[in-house]
């Protein structure tokens, strides 16, 4: 490892290159070892920082009205990072594991990106695809090293030892705490992008904590937890996400401390569609009486309404 | 043991063919009807897509009247379809239906998974007569395609108005009837013959347009409130690219040839979309409307299901394409809201902007003499 970061050092140019990283999608799940995998090929890495209402708004308007909520706020983050970097980086997230799949927007969401930004953002992209091996991902790596000018190997080996290598482990960026504590506690589900999105989720688990609820949310249990938990499409592709949220649904049940479930969809989501069409039926076929509310939130979705249904919620828990 | 199966534009014909000529016993739920779709949507999540809807809601209709075995085939990938089983049977039994549940998954369908699901089925008949129907079932959906393919040529060109339109009626009304592979090999012969005897004009020169998008819907008339009868009916030319026939011929035929060359759309759609793979047939959106607009169509219509994620991106990517190749792409997206009045407007009004400006590039060749304008024809 010393090796490879000695060997990567003396290429003093790549410090002069920002590398931008959208604080959006996936970046709630892996933001961390991207910006890692950066610093270490000597890159400047810049974030967007948490989404503001300018970001929505600038989303909104380059998109075209069908695509979800989360990929036009992506948009509006590459937008702003676009005019203050040299290159935006999205990986396209294809597969993440054995019988894994990602949602069929993040396998198209570098070249959605370039396009409704007109073609006037410089990106980086690599395929990340482990279902079926890992040749084609370390393959994707070539256009890396050719716009950075770094030897293959080395970005190739950095690639595998600070991505690739913790991929599997929980390294989930979480406003959680670590540790589940035997207090009253609502089960905060959906994607990452959704519900750790102060903007998006609109304060949700903050607005639960000041309730004096803990908030669990997947990222909470270990992904063995959530894995081995999977009531259906054990050794069967199924959307990564989807399986971590179904997997922790039905391993949230067994805590006593849980008083509740939120599950924050995005409008019109194809993988929500399924999940929670799951949870509810899997819920229902239980004994325990769980509280379960979807909340569908879009662009237009007022905090007020929000509010008062989560009020009714919480209330509706405490009696 | 009675099968039912869901319906998928004409594939009844093919699958009635199939289960005719194995001697089985089976229900077909009714072509194109809303009682049935209604009691699907009853049933479904919210944000399902609508072909989801219409299928389950053929599975109840089936159950209902006595069928007790459901045949259900798709292709696997990262659209939710390959889910669709998965949820049906959990809603099915949730409802309190009992039943043998037969799915396949086309792509990677082995020999010894089809035997293993069928065999029950076709005990004590020889090999022979199961590779016949298979094969006589594969020739209807290819003849069955060719046939609508033709009548879209036909329908445009017409002279008396509504003639194509009955005939084909004809031949859906026998196809829904009569049974075995002899009869549906007549009743696909005498349309054939009788479409090539309507009397048409040949100098008349339609708009051409190319239909993309999502297969379920494009090759469902009912579903898709029967676009290629309307806009043909308006004076336009239709090509549909998604059949049944290109299904079967993508995730059955292709997987047992040897030597697979990339698909020719996949390899067009690639300065938009730099992957093979974004589930669903979203790349073949992308690639057929690259391939299709460099002159030889007039104007592209891609449909789609509400919240059909594939076609979601390739109609993020279709505005670039207009952009680049000059060629107008509308984009349809039903769902079971979706009211007729306005769907044929906004046909029209596409049409008759496709007719203008192809007058507009036949004056601006400065041709002396007046060429035959292509007239539009209104649905009455």
């Amino acid at each position: 490892m010393n090796q490879i970061l000695k060997h990567a050092k003396p290429q003093k140019s790549n410090s002069d290159i920002t590398v931008g990283l959208p604080s959006s999608m996936m970046f709630y799940a892996h933001g961390e070892l991207w910006e890692d995998f950066f610093s270490k090929l000597g890159c400047h890495v810049e974030k967007s920082g948490p989404t503001s209402r300018e970001i929505l708004n600038r989303g909104v308007s380059l998109c075209s009205s069908e695509v979800c909520m989360p990929v036009k706020v992506f948009t509006g983050h590459v937008d702003a990072l676009a005019k203050r970097t040299d290159y935006v980086f999205i990986p396209r997230y294809i597969s993440m594991g054995r019988h894994e799949m990602d949602c069929p927007k993040f396998c198209g969401l570098p070249d959605m990106v370039r396009i409704n930004l007109h073609n006037k953002v410089n990106l980086m992209e690599v395929d990340i695809d482990f279902d079926k091996g890992t040749e084609k991902t370390k393959a994707s790596l070539g256009s890396i090293s050719n716009t950075l000018g770094i030897d293959y190997e080395t970005v190739k080996n950095i690639f595998v030892n600070s991505v690739q290598n913790k991929l599997d482990t929980d390294m989930k960026v979480g406003s959680v705490e670590p540790g589940i504590k035997n207090m009253p506690s609502i089960a905060v589900l959906g994607h990452p992008y959704m519900i750790y999105d102060e903007m998006l989720s609109m304060g949700l688990i903050s607005k639960l904590k000041q309730k004096n609820f803990q908030v669990l949310t997947p990222n909470s249990l270990t992904r063995n937890v959530r894995r081995s938990h999977l009531p259906i499409f054990k050794n069967r592709n199924f959307y990564e996400l989807g399986s971590d949220i179904l997997g922790s649904a039905s391993a949230f049940l067994e805590l006593p401390q849980v008083k509740g479930m939120i599950y924050l969809s995005p409008f019109a989501c194809g993988i929500d569609s399924l999940v929670t069409e799951f949870i509810e039926r899997h819920l229902h076929n239980t004994e325990k009486n769980m509280p379960f509310m979807k909340i569908t939130v879009d662009e237009h979705t007022g905090e007020a309404g929000f509010d008062t249904r989560l009020e009714a919620f919480l209330d509706m828990i405490e009696d | 043991m009675k099968i039912t199966f869901p319906h998928m534009g004409d594939a009844y014909i093919s699958v009635k063919v199939l289960l005719d000529e194995l001697g089985l016993d089976y229900y077909m739920p009714p072509v194109g009807s809303h009682e049935t779709m209604e009691i699907g949507i009853a049933n479904s999540p919210e944000f399902m897509c609508l072909p989801f809807k219409k299928v389950l809601g053929d599975f109840i209709n089936g159950l209902n009247n006595g069928a007790d075995t459901i045949l259900f085939g798709e292709s696997g990938g990262q659209c939710r379809m390959s889910y669709y089983g998965d949820l049906m049977q959990d809603i099915l039994r949730s409802m309190g239906y009992k039943f043998n549940y037969i799915h396949f998954n086309f792509s990677h369908l082995t020999y010894k998974e089809a035997a293993r699901n069928l065999g029950p089925f076709l005990t004590g008949k020889s090999k022979l007569s199961v590779i016949k129907a298979a094969v006589n079932a594969g020739w209807t959906v290819f003849a069955v395609d060719k046939l609508y393919a033709l009548s879209r040529k036909i329908r445009c060109r017409e002279i008396k108005h509504g003639t194509t339109d009955k005939i084909m009626r004809e031949f859906e009304q026998k196809a829904q009837t009569v049974h075995g592979f002899k009869n549906i090999h007549r009743a696909l012969t005498e349309a054939r013959k009788e479409l090539k005897h309507v009397e048409i004009d040949k100098t008349f020169e339609p708009v051409k347009i190319a239909l993309v998008g999502e297969i379920f819907i494009s090759s469902d008339s009912f579903t898709n409130l029967e676009i290629e009868k309307k806009l043909g009916n308006m004076g336009a030319y239709v090509h549909n690219t998604m059949g049944v026939s290109e299904w079967i011929f993508k995730h059955f035929i292709k997987y047992m040839i040897p030597f697979n060359r990339r698909d020719k759309s996949i390899e067009a759609a690639q300065p938009y979309m730099h992957t093979d793979d974004i589930g669903g047939h979203g790349i073949y959106t992308i690639g057929n409307t690259e391939l299709l607009s460099h002159g030889s169509y007039d104007g592209i219509i891609q449909i789609y299901p509400f919240t059909c994620m594939p076609e979601i991106i390739a109609q993020t990517t279709l505005g670039e394409i207009q952009r680049k190749n000059g060629v107008p792409v509308m984009t349809l997206i039903l769902d079971e809201m979706t009211g007729e009045t306005g769907y044929i407007t906004r046909l029209e009004a596409f049409v008759d902007m496709l007719r203008f400006q192809k007058e507009q590039k036949y004056e601006e060749k400065n041709q002396k003499e007046p060429i035959k304008h292509p007239k539009l024809k209104h649905v009455s």
